[in-house]
């Protein structure tokens, strides 16, 4: 239809157009301070990200990996400034995005758009799906009321809905579909960049593979960009381009997906690959395990030097006293590690 | 033996699902809330038409009668000074319940403002809020209100006050506990970062899911303040005579008890079926909010 | 391995018989047209719509299923752990010839704990969160073992050390939320294997950890398992999980079993669409990449609302009219290999019309 060619038009235009790198994150940092009311008690610091570098192109996919405590998502709110960075920068065609306020700010949202986890908890159970996914433009005032519900069929047919569930609650859907509700009202701007935060976890197995597919359609289509979270592996293989792994609030390797997974340089991520079952028998009675020793350390209390050296097999005193730094080795790795 | 129908061992005692039992559970889920309404509706309807009612002028002294049972002409009796005690239960009921509705109003309203205020904006406004909340809280609700009143002195307004005072606190903090409850969900991430100002999501996502659950709470107040209210007449320090009061109907027939026990006891009753009802009511709206909120 | 019975859906032993056939193959669970439903307001739903296997000693079978299979609900009907308003309605479980559904509350309770062990999902709640490790050790060991507080504290840090759990004596006084998730899963670990018991059920115990704490739990399950000669039921939906810790697998759907059989058969040679349809869609973290998953259509079905015929029919590939009016059996497709399909049953020679859903 026209009328959406030519809104979505619209908002590509007052957002500007495409630069390269799309997006790049420099020393981004968050670190959350106890507050205390009584000044002499002991704050603590939760050092949740410290010191994050990637850069993401137009169209690609970066997977953000890593467990519980890591910071990725964190940092994927971050991104969306939903949480304030305690120091670096976010760069998004050149222009660091904490530098905006106001009527800039809002124009910037219009680009960067988030799915989140859970998907019955990610829509308003009041409202129907159709307000839910129209609400990015009702708050920016996009079109007029024709316009934006116009749009929103056309984003409910193209993530696999019917537009007339737009009537519906989301207490009447279903994980899967839910979760397709969510990904239509991150399109509802147009965004050039969409967090996924861990976006299929908290589906059933079979239905998965349904809003993986999908998501990897309209990246195509709408030459999208993905900053995908997860700590699940096998799919974050499956859709990433390139893959950054975080451990502790610091990436520990950066690399082509294909090459990492094929070749993991770095002690954790050999341990994390290593800890992955595969789906065939006989694959896992041939794999050698490497199973990690001990938990991981307290985030407000990270290990001296690498983070990662209470747990490495690999350490050695050097380990405790100088922090690794992420340094590029072939073919475009990057990998914190002293003995690697 | 091994293919049984229901293994006695595993049966739980006294929740076998026998129709009966459970045809009536659910009668009185859902028809909770119209039975309370059945109650408590008729009750205001007469109380505001009461003075369009071919009933007795609650205020008409009439000696020859003093002191009288129940009778055709008077259906609940007459009191010393032979007015009908009918008529001034339902004179008095205006009173009551304009007592009642109005601190439920105030309590629930200022709980509403007061409570999303505390609890989405900054730790300084919920801190400072919630100090003078605990005050309040401190003090047992019958005790202040009397203390309010022998301040202030006894009238409508001072009990209506006196009696919310104790109220508004504790509607506060339940408002604040559900606005930071939905303050961590994922659809106010969703509706922050399309931009939308905190106002917006208060309007659109954080008040109106509170809403229900304060209406539950604000047929409780209704009842309470209607207890307390008779419980301050009673004792003199709540609306005074001439105007009456279940409470002070109930203050005027203390002394009749032996003689004219209808004095006291229908205005007694009628309290008991006034609360009765209006909890009903907030029971009622409770049951149709649970599947929702679970959901 | 077990043998299993040829169609155990239509099979109904008297007693005696169950009794003697199971001692005879030796197995330690038998199960056997186990049905559990839950009377509700909305009306009837049959979480476990007649089920059976047989477990032998030592051995390690794990059932996959998503939400509404009904695979935690049957793991809890074979102790007697379903409570109002579910009710286990037919069918029998025979453990070490003993039957447990004609046991009492007071039997049942002797065997929980004691032959029977339990790992469940969340170790928060699972745990006492108010009571001392030390203390939730040692009472069932002093119940179940007889032995005295002095000799259970014993054993208890013995056990701790055998899960792996560092200085266990500090331990032992910790809260349960002092320890992390993980620790907190080997102590639920501890305490199962405290009393020796001869079956581990373990339902989604890794489901809430991290991958690297995950694998070291299922490792440790595994050698402890091999070790002590305990069978483990292990529930889960993760298919990786259950070939690296299984050795007989049964998929569930819509409260029955439609796949039935030792791993490297049903991995390398799925019979039943919904089990190809799974291992297809999952993608691998090793191994060819595709372009594109195989998605399997719809939701996992609701249970109050199931069609008449195959309950998986709505979302089948293959499916045909005859699905959709007849309900499959389980028929043999491979040594001790079951699956209940038409389509896929070289010795059905009935068809239907092909009801077009995309694959």
């Amino acid at each position: 239809m026209s009328l959406l060619v030519t809104l979505a038009e619209r908002i590509e235009q007052e957002r500007g157009g495409p630069a390269f790198p799309l997006l790049d994150v420099r020393g981004l940092k968050k670190h959350f301070v106890s507050s205390s009311v009584f000044k002499w008690k002991q704050r603590s610091v939760l050092r949740a990200v410290d010191g994050v570098d990637f850069k993401l192109e137009a169209g690609k996919t970066l997977g953000l990996v890593g467990e519980s405590g890591c910071g990725k998502t964190t940092t994927g709110r971050m991104l969306l400034r939903l949480e304030e960075p305690t120091d670096g920068a976010i760069m998004i065609d050149g222009q660091d995005i904490q530098q905006l306020g106001g009527k800039q700010l809002k124009l910037y949202r219009r680009r960067v758009q988030m799915i989140f986890q859970d998907p019955y908890m990610s829509l308003d159970p009041r409202l129907s799906i159709r307000d839910s996914v129209s609400e990015p433009m009702d708050v920016q005032g996009v079109g007029t009321r024709k316009d934006r519900r116009d749009r929103v069929s056309w984003l409910l047919e193209r993530v696999g809905l019917s537009a007339e569930m737009g009537s519906r609650l989301p207490s009447q859907l279903s994980g899967g579909q839910r979760q397709r509700v969510g990904v239509a009202r991150a399109l509802a701007l147009n965004p050039s960049i969409i967090v996924a935060d861990e976006p299929t976890s908290a589906l059933d197995v079979s239905v998965r593979a349904q809003v993986i597919n999908l998501l990897k359609d309209i990246q195509t289509d709408m030459n999208l960009s993905y900053v995908f979270i997860s700590h699940d592996l096998s799919t974050v293989r499956h859709i990433s381009d390139d893959i950054a792994v975080m451990y502790l609030g610091k990436i520990v390797e950066r690399g082509k997906a294909e090459d990492l997974f094929d070749h993991p340089m770095h002690p954790y991520t050999q341990a994390l690959l290593s800890a992955v079952p595969v789906p065939d028998p006989v694959k896992e009675a041939q794999r050698e395990v490497h199973l990690l020793e001990g938990e991981l350390p307290s985030p407000s209390n990270p290990p001296s030097g690498c983070r990662f050296r209470t747990r490495c097999p690999l350490a050695i005193e050097q380990c405790a006293a100088e922090e690794p730094l992420l340094s590029v080795r072939d073919d475009g790795r990057y990998v914190a590690c002293h003995r690697v | 033996m091994s293919v049984v129908s229901t293994p006695a061992n595993l049966r739980i005692p006294a929740s076998l699902p026998l129709p009966d039992f459970s045809g009536l559970r659910r009668l009185m889920g859902h028809q909770r809330s119209l039975i309370g309404l059945a109650i408590v509706l008729p009750i205001v309807v007469i109380a505001l038409a009461g003075p369009y009612l071919p009933i007795a002028d609650p205020l008409e002294t009439n000696p020859t009668v003093s002191l009288q049972g129940p009778s055709l002409d008077h259906p609940l009796g007459t009191d010393k000074i032979g007015r009908d005690v009918l008529s001034r239960i339902i004179a008095g009921a205006r009173t009551s319940l304009f007592v009642g509705f109005s601190v439920a109003t105030i309590a629930v309203g200022a709980g509403i403002v007061l409570g999303t205020l505390s609890g989405f904006l900054s730790k300084w406004v919920d801190t400072a809020v919630m100090s003078v909340v605990d005050v309040f809280l401190a003090f047992p609700g019958l005790l202040l209100a009397i203390a309010m009143v022998a301040v202030f002195g006894a009238g409508t307004w001072q009990v209506i006050l006196a009696i919310a005072i104790s109220d508004i606190p504790r509607a506060i903090r339940l408002q604040r506990s559900m606005v930071l409850g939905l303050k961590t969900r994922p659809f106010i991430d969703a509706a922050r970062m399309a931009h939308a100002p905190s106002w917006w999501i208060l309007v659109r996502h954080v008040v109106p899911s509170t809403i229900a659950p304060m209406l539950v709470v604000a047929s409780i107040y209704a009842a309470n303040a209607i207890l307390v209210e008779a419980s301050l007449s009673f004792l003199g320090l709540g609306i005074t005579p001439p105007e009456p009061s279940w409470g002070n109907l109930i203050k005027d027939g203390q002394q009749y008890l032996q003689t004219g026990w209808w004095i006291s006891t229908f205005p007694g009753i009628a309290i008991l079926i006034i609360s009765i009802g209006l909890h009903l009511v907030s029971d009622g709206i409770r049951e149709r909010l649970d599947p929702m909120m679970r959901s | 391995m077990a043998i299993l019975h040829r169609n155990p859906a239509n099979y109904r032993p008297a007693s005696d018989e169950l009794r003697s056939s199971s001692s005879r193959t030796g197995a330690l669970l038998s199960v056997r047209d186990l049905e559990t439903r839950f009377f509700t307001k909305t009306g009837t739903v049959a979480a476990v719509n007649g089920v059976s296997f047989d477990l032998a000693h030592g051995e390690r079978m794990a059932i996959v299923g998503e939400s509404g299979s009904g695979k935690s609900v049957m793991s809890m009907s074979l102790i007697g752990l379903v409570s109002h308003p579910g009710k286990v309605t037919n069918g029998d479980v025979m453990l070490n010839g003993r039957s447990l559904i004609d046991m009492t509350a007071t039997e049942l309770n002797k065997i929980r704990g004691k032959e029977v062990a339990m790992v469940f999902q969340d170790p928060m709640t699972s745990l006492n969160p108010v009571i001392r490790v030390e203390d939730q050790m040692v009472a069932p060991m002093m119940r179940h073992l007889g032995l005295t507080h002095h000799e259970a504290r014993e054993r208890a840090v013995l056990l701790l050390t055998q899960v792996g759990i560092p200085d266990p004596e500090k331990r032992l006084r910790s809260y349960p939320h002092e320890l992390s998730g993980g620790m907190r899963q080997r102590v639920l670990i501890a305490i199962a294997l405290s009393c020796k018991p001869d079956l581990i059920l373990a339902d989604e115990p890794t489901t809430a950890l991290d991958v690297t704490i995950q694998a070291q739990i299922v490792a440790l399950l595994k050698d402890l398992a091999e070790e002590t000669g305990a069978a483990v039921l292990f529930v889960t939906h993760d298919l990786g999980l259950v070939a690296r810790f299984a050795q007989k697998v049964a998929v569930m759907y819509a409260g029955k079993f439609v796949e039935y059989g030792p791993i490297r058969e049903v991995f390398a040679n799925p019979q039943h669409p919904y089990t190809r349809g799974l291992l297809s869609s999952i993608p691998s973290i090793d191994g060819e990449k595709v372009e594109r998953l195989v998605q399997i259509e719809g939701s996992p079905p609701d249970l109050r609302n199931l069609p008449p015929g195959c309950p998986f029919m709505p979302r089948c590939p293959e499916a045909t009219s005859l699905c959709a009016s007849a309900l499959p059996d389980l028929t043999e497709r491979g040594r001790d290999h079951v699956a209940a399909c038409f389509m896929t049953d070289p010795t059905n020679a009935k068809r239907g019309e092909p009801v077009g859903n995309a694959g």
